[in-house]
């Protein structure tokens, strides 16, 4: 359908879902590592 | 709850983005002129409009945090730039593989469009470095809060700068009266235009939601800190 254009096409796309995909995983990375330091906040509070 | 709301909001970005995709691959008919690279269109000015509202947008939080004094629209003001230059990268890749589809260059420094859309993302860059040369909360806030208004009201002059400019080499598919798309190419730009947005809001609550988070956990850990040591029983000596 998008014949010569394609790898052109796909790469603009392939942009946009690159940087969501990097984005979203950096701040889910970053969201676990706060939600583990929460965790280990809670067990010395009980200890 | 907010985690929910979150997800949710997820689901119905993705869902509108497969819609988008869906449209413009097996309903938006191929440009007669440009032909199927023409649909690098549907991604790249949807990307554009969303960055450069969202820095006009973080002008607004400047000014309400500079009215209220509540850190909370700093917080906002610094994500929505943060957001929007990823997104002016992904406006300047995808614009770079465009004109290299179509005009046979990378870029090109005669194009209005081009270059000062160049230079708004470039005025956004200096944003973090500035924010963070200044140590004092407060100051940095108030600082970043002014530079966000400043730098926000410059964006409309960008988008009427280009408007005015004579050098039509650029690709020009939306004009005042509603542009020269046909219905199915203008439906298949609202739905993305509609998508992207979507992308953009959920990751900027996910980004907020991952703030509140780090900060609660800096005030319990201050608060561990800051809290009397309980007296421990002396072991008794063997």
């Amino acid at each position: 359908m998008v014949g010569q254009a394609g790898p052109y096409v796909a790469a603009a796309y392939g942009v946009f879902i690159g940087l969501v995909a990097v984005y979203v995983a950096i701040i889910v990375a970053r969201l676990s590592r706060t939600a583990r330091r929460l965790q280990d906040l809670n067990d010395e509070r009980r200890a | 709850m907010r985690a929910r709301r979150l997800s949710i909001l997820a689901l119905t970005a993705s869902l509108a983005f497969a819609t988008a995709l869906g449209l413009v691959f097996f309903y938006a008919p191929v440009d007669a002129d440009q032909g199927p690279v023409q649909k690098i269109f549907y991604i790249h000015v949807p990307m554009a409009i969303v960055a450069l509202s969202g820095f006009v947008v973080a002008g607004a939080m400047g000014i309400a945090y500079l009215r209220t004094g509540d850190r909370r629209w700093d917080v906002r003001s610094y994500v929505l730039i943060h957001l929007s230059i990823i997104f002016g990268v992904g406006v300047l890749l995808t614009g770079s593989i465009w004109a290299r589809a179509s005009w046979g260059h990378w870029w090109v420094w005669d194009e209005p469009t081009l270059v000062s859309f160049l230079i708004v993302f470039l005025l956004f860059c200096t944003y973090q470095p500035l924010r963070f040369a200044i140590e004092d909360g407060e100051r940095q806030a108030r600082y970043a809060a002014v530079f966000s208004i400043l730098a926000g009201a410059f964006v409309p002059l960008n988008f009427i700068a280009v408007r005015l400019a004579q050098a039509y080499t650029h690709p020009r598919v939306l004009g005042a009266t509603g542009g020269s798309l046909p219905g199915s190419m203008r439906l298949t730009f609202l739905v993305s235009l509609g998508a992207v947005t979507m992308v953009f809001v959920t990751l900027l609550r996910l980004e907020l939601t991952a703030k509140r988070a780090a900060a609660r956990l800096r005030r319990l850990e201050r608060s561990r800190d800051d809290a009397p040591v309980p007296a421990r029983p002396v072991a008794a000596l063997p």
